[in-house]
């Protein structure tokens, strides 16, 4: 008879730790600041 | 990367909530990292340009002992990638003399803000405008401007080609010629002006009208993309469907500038998107729009040069924020109004298939 290997213990496995960079989303032109900034 | 550093221009600020706030405000460039932890601000104010990525996971993880070594390499490396982190060991850039990189300082400073791709020196985007080749089709309004601009941008070598002489109307918004050149045929006289403004560039000129397709892609070889400011013949099956059909042919890229009034438009067109001819033919027609009346001040006229010079940079950049195939533009009666327009490939396009 052939053995199915028994199932791994469950683990304790805690969530990876990372981080997220997430682009801004698009902002309407009259939602934006009037800085015109350096001009020269 | 070897010594990572913040880019000044995206310069970390906490919002009241912890949310890290990374390259200003701008659309597409800004973004937020949610950093309830305080790691990936640790990390970035670790990323001043003095300290290996090895260096800075260490530093990270000394200060978050919950974090594994492999968490913390990732946190570095996510914000390596992430477009606001640049080289702080620059390695060398040979392509470029001294003098040069004092000249397009300001030019690489802005490819720095806009350009997310990790870098190794900063200067790939000038190195790549220096060995563009650009061919300029009329050196009227649009012309004089966008071949000014690609001058004063350390293109290698232009192409300038324009039938005409300078009229006394045409200082109204020409930017290259001055009373003293009335009656020059304006190739000529844009070449001595050009050279003065930038001697790095090879700049020829030919004082020929374009007679049709055949004539077009002789004059196109050997460039990498046609900017054409000229407008005759203007009909339909003009000048702009002889660039449409011979830049489609030798899948070339190609911009084309123009205003009527106080309109501005500005045409991107080359290989991964629609034809010039798709894109119009998704265009509505209306009634009156066509027909183009003389009137224009230095402004449209400006708008519509500096346009096209800054989308053949964005092409020869690599920098082109969407795919080709698109208008684009203002509408100086409409603050809030901008020209947009974008349509699919017809499936029997020739050009496209
Ligand atoms: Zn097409």
């Amino acid at each position: 008879m052939s053995s199915t290997p028994s199932p791994e213990p469950p683990q304790e496995r805690k969530p990876r730790k990372k981080i997220t960079v997430r682009r801004l989303d698009k902002i309407e032109p009259t939602a934006m600041t009037p800085s015109h900034g350096n001009s020269n | 990367m070897r010594l990572p550093r913040v880019k000044p221009e995206h310069a970390p600020y906490r919002l009241g909530d912890g949310t890290i706030r990374l390259g200003g405000a701008l659309y597409p460039i800004a973004s937020e990292i949610t950093d309830d932890d305080g790691w990936a601000w640790t990390a970035l104010t670790l990323m001043d340009g003095t300290r290996t990525q090895e260096e800075i996971a260490a530093r990270l993880r000394a200060a978050f002992p919950d974090l594994s070594q492999e968490e913390a390499e990732d946190v570095v490396a996510t914000l390596v990638a992430s477009g606001h982190v640049e080289e702080a060991a620059p390695g060398p850039c040979a392509e470029l003399s001294e003098h040069e990189k004092e000249r397009y300082s300001r030019s690489r400073d802005y490819f720095r803000w806009v350009d997310l791709s990790p870098r190794d020196h900063g200067w790939e985007p000038q190195v790549r405008i220096k060995a563009a080749r650009v061919l300029v089709l009329g050196l009227g309004g649009t012309g004089s401007h966008a071949a000014w601009a690609l001058t004063a941008a350390g293109v290698g070598r232009l192409h300038l080609v324009d039938p005409d002489v300078v009229e006394l109307s045409n200082l109204n918004r020409q930017l290259l010629y001055t009373e003293a050149d009335l009656g020059r045929p304006k190739a000529d006289v844009a070449l001595d002006r050009l050279r003065r403004v930038n001697s790095g560039v090879r700049i020829t000129v030919a004082r020929t009208a374009v007679d049709g397709p055949g004539e077009l892609a002789r004059l196109v070889r050997g460039f990498d993309v046609l900017a054409l400011c000229a407008d005759r013949p203007r009909e339909l099956g003009g000048i702009q469907s002889w660039a449409n059909e011979v830049c489609g042919r030798a899948g070339m890229p190609w911009v084309s500038g123009g205003y009527n009034g106080p309109l501005v438009s500005v045409g991107v067109f080359g290989p991964g998107g629609p034809c010039f001819a798709c894109v119009r033919a998704g265009i509505p027609p209306r009634p009156g729009a066509d027909y183009a009346w003389p009137g224009v001040t230095g402004a449209s006229a400006g708008l519509s040069g500096q346009l096209v010079a800054h989308d053949v940079l964005a092409l020869v950049t690599g920098l082109l924020p969407t795919p080709p195939g698109y208008f684009h533009g203002v509408t100086l009666l409409d603050p809030d109004g901008h020209v947009y327009a974008r349509h699919p490939a017809r499936p029997d396009c020739a050009i496209c298939s």
